[in-house]
């Protein structure tokens, strides 16, 4: 019996020097005289150049063993995740969101500025450079000595946009004298739901179609939109296909149908949960957080609402609770060599948007050891993070801030559990030090 | 058809059809050679994309891509397990979720890992309710019996506390031969061995290892309802031993908490629970992440 191909080999990298001597080999073996080929030679010519072709198609990250790792969870990434979870799992990445609040508008002055159109109040988180910036959702009057609270939303979608009350305090492009503005909610978005995050919801999407209420679907329902999402999708897809099966098809109906159902997935703003598994007394606390930390009311009752319809046996008291932000202030001192081709302060940038992607994948109360019943956000997980974010050109890193790990908090309160708590670790004010040093 | 077939249907003969002298001095007219080996080439990749295919399909995956579709669907192998035993049950693995939570999906999960030895596995609940899967599969209820772990709930009916209704007791039975499957006793007071000797592969009390303790803690955390406890893994090595129509110990009695208790012999500890099987914690208490 031959032995069988391992996945390990089925998903290896060939060189296009490993194609080229195969080829040698397979002629090598049909007789033909291989060892008398001379550099321009028209047949080793041709075999390498084909060879370098191949090599293409061989590409660990692009070639032949991404799509075979498309095919497992685990392996798989990228758009075949997004493809696998799709057409095996029926689960959707969560897109990108776009941040909204409500914003206060004060007009201090006398003038009249009549009805301001939808989009014509352009306004900006005062600590952020440049994009994103917010536009009112709506038209309202603004009369003299006016104040109206107004929605709005942010021009890009992802956590770049995201601002604490108060944060929204400038307005940009049209000027409006004697106008003030500040956002009375938070703005809170997400970003595209990561490839961890996306596989980790297909792993317990199958204990989501068990209604015993295992740790699995609570996990799974916390992040994903009702199943009744689906159904509205599945309407508007067979609505677009009436359009279009009409005696003279309406391309452009279909076209916006499909349009507004893709503007209108739904997303839960929920990427972190954590279930705790025991009860003695049949409850089921459920922590939640969003990528930014803690979740809006909204959020947060929301998921209740779908864990209470689709994941807890009616008889078990289900407890979900917002976790608390644990900020965390990171100082470091970075040496990089200057194969990097950045500036300082591009370094500076780079580590802290890695940092913050990292974080936002941190599970609520941080990791736990095993044995322990608490977590921390590790010292050495935060100096692993600033290397990484500029590898392979980092090569010395010292953080002075936090002093060493961050625990996070999470107590069960098991005669109340409503009175459970726990931390989710949010990056607070990122100080970096960056050195360039010529690379001898 | 391979790719090495079709050469000839590439185009005229004068480019895909090489001519041989032999050693007898004739010519003979072959499929060019160079089309062969690049042909060869396509003809592997051919059959490593289906096999690529088949790598997420148990039954026809390898054997080192089964860890992969295992974890996708929380199956735990048995170190024993064989690969046939294993298939089948990722192959059932979406049915047999649509049932996780209760007791039968939690017993099975632990059969499997147990495979190829024939356990018999039990579960017994807060209520005194109990459900047994037999060596040869036969399973079987029980209500209402008098098991008492702790005497909390009594306690708890009694001070107007919260009852620890949710829960609940997981016994394996090894096989009935000599040395029993997959564990058996090891170790006696006094042998020798010290605390700490052999962390990685042995544990005390029987030949289990930390890694079968760790998976065995894994599959009822993941098989279990979430909003209850299990309370302990008994490893049980007497078959007479926890008969749920028991009235009185060796059944739990209510003085089980700990190993050992004060009140039976004036002065001095005495071992509470009974003493044919052993008792691993089942739980770390809080997931890992």
């Amino acid at each position: 019996m031959a032995a069988e191909t391992l996945l390990k080999s089925l998903i290896a990298s060939l060189p296009k020097e490993k194609i080229y001597q195969k080829f040698v080999d397979v002629m090598s073996a049909l007789g033909v005289d291989t060892e008398s080929w001379q550099p321009g030679d028209p047949t080793r010519s041709t075999l390498a150049a084909i060879a370098s072709r191949e090599a293409e198609w061989e590409n660990f990250d692009t070639g032949f063993p991404v799509m075979i790792k498309g095919m497992l969870l685990g392996l798989s990434s990228g758009s075949w995740l997004t493809v696998l979870l799709e057409k095996n799992f029926n689960v959707f990445r969560d897109p990108a969101t776009y941040a909204t609040c409500t914003l206060r508008v004060t007009n201090n002055g006398s003038e009249d500025f009549g009805t301001v159109d939808a989009g014509d109040l352009t306004t900006a988180n005062s600590n952020v450079d440049g994009e994103p910036n917010f536009t009112n959702d709506d038209a309202f009057a603004l009369g003299p000595n006016d104040i109206v609270d107004i929605d709005i939303t942010a021009s890009q979608a992802g956590t770049a946009s995201n601002s604490q009350v108060g944060e929204i305090d400038t307005i940009v492009g049209t000027p409006f004298p004697n106008v003030t503005v500040t956002n009375i909610t938070a703005a809170l978005a997400n970003d595209e739901e990561s490839d961890a995050q996306a596989t980790a919801r297909g792993q317990v999407k199958n204990e989501s179609t068990s209604p015993n209420g295992p740790k699995g679907a609570y996990e799974y329902f916390a992040k994903t939109p009702s199943p009744e999402n689906g159904t509205a999708l599945e309407h508007g897809v067979r609505a677009a296909l009436g359009l279009l099966g009409e005696e003279e098809p309406d391309v452009e109906g279909a076209k916006e149908t499909l349009s507004n159902l893709v503007a209108a997935k739904p997303s839960t703003n929920v990427t972190r949960v954590r279930v705790i598994p025991e009860s003695d007394f049949g409850d089921a606390i459920v922590f939640l957080a969003g990528a930014s930390g803690a979740l809006t009311t909204d959020d947060r009752d929301a998921a209740e609402e779908r864990l209470e319809t689709w994941a807890n046996p009616f008889v078990i008291n289900l407890v979900v609770i917002n976790a608390d932000n644990k900020s965390i202030a990171v100082t470091y001192e970075l040496w990089v060599y200057d194969t990097i081709n950045l500036t300082t302060s591009e370094i500076e940038d780079v580590v802290e948007d890695y940092l913050q992607a990292q974080i936002k994948e941190r599970p609520i109360a941080g990791d736990i050891l095993p044995g322990d019943t608490t977590g921390a956000i590790f010292f050495d997980w935060i100096k692993a993070q600033i290397i990484e974010a500029v590898a392979p050109h980092a090569f010395k890193c010292t953080v002075t801030a936090p002093s060493g790990d961050t625990a996070l908090d999470l107590t069960i309160d098991t005669d109340t559990p409503e009175n459970s708590s726990a931390e989710v670790a949010i990056l607070g004010t990122i100080t970096g030090t960056v050195h360039t040093v010529v690379r001898s | 058809m391979r790719f090495r077939d079709i050469i000839k249907k590439l185009g005229p003969g004068w480019l895909v059809r090489d001519v041989i002298t032999m050693p007898d001095g004739s010519n003979v007219e072959v499929d060019s050679r160079l089309f062969r080996a690049v042909m060869t080439w396509w003809d592997v990749r051919a059959t490593r994309l289906k096999l690529g295919l088949y790598a997420a399909l148990p039954g026809l995956a390898p054997a080192d891509a089964l860890s992969y579709i295992g974890n996708r669907l929380g199956i735990e192998r048995g170190p024993e397990e064989p690969r046939a035993s294993y298939e089948y049950r990722l192959q059932r693995g979406i049915d047999d979720k649509r049932v996780a939570g209760n007791a039968w999906a939690l017993l099975e999960q632990i059969r499997g890992y147990c495979t190829p030895h024939a356990v018999r596995v039990r579960i017994v609940n807060e209520h005194g309710h109990w459900y047994t899967i037999d060596r040869d599969g036969t399973r079987s209820r029980y209500r209402n019996s008098t098991w008492d772990w702790d005497g909390a709930s009594a306690r708890a009916e009694l001070f107007g506390t919260r009852i620890p209704w949710s829960r609940f007791w997981v016994l394996i039975y090894p096989t009935t031969g000599s040395p029993k499957e997959p564990w058996d006793r090891d170790g006696t007071w006094g042998n020798g061995e010290l605390w700490g000797d052999n962390l990685e592969t042995e544990t005390w009390g029987s030949t289990a290892s930390p890694a079968d303790v760790l998976a065995i803690q894994r599959i009822i955390q993941r098989w279990k309802p979430a909003a209850s406890r299990c309370v302990s893994a008994i490893i049980v090595f007497d078959d007479a031993a926890f008969d749920p129509a028991d009235t009185s110990p060796p059944l739990a009695d209510g003085t089980w908490k700990n190993c050992g208790r004060y009140g039976v012999v004036a002065g001095r500890k005495t071992v509470a629970r009974s003493v044919d099987a052993i008792y691993w914690r089942a739980s770390s208490g809080v997931d890992p992440a």
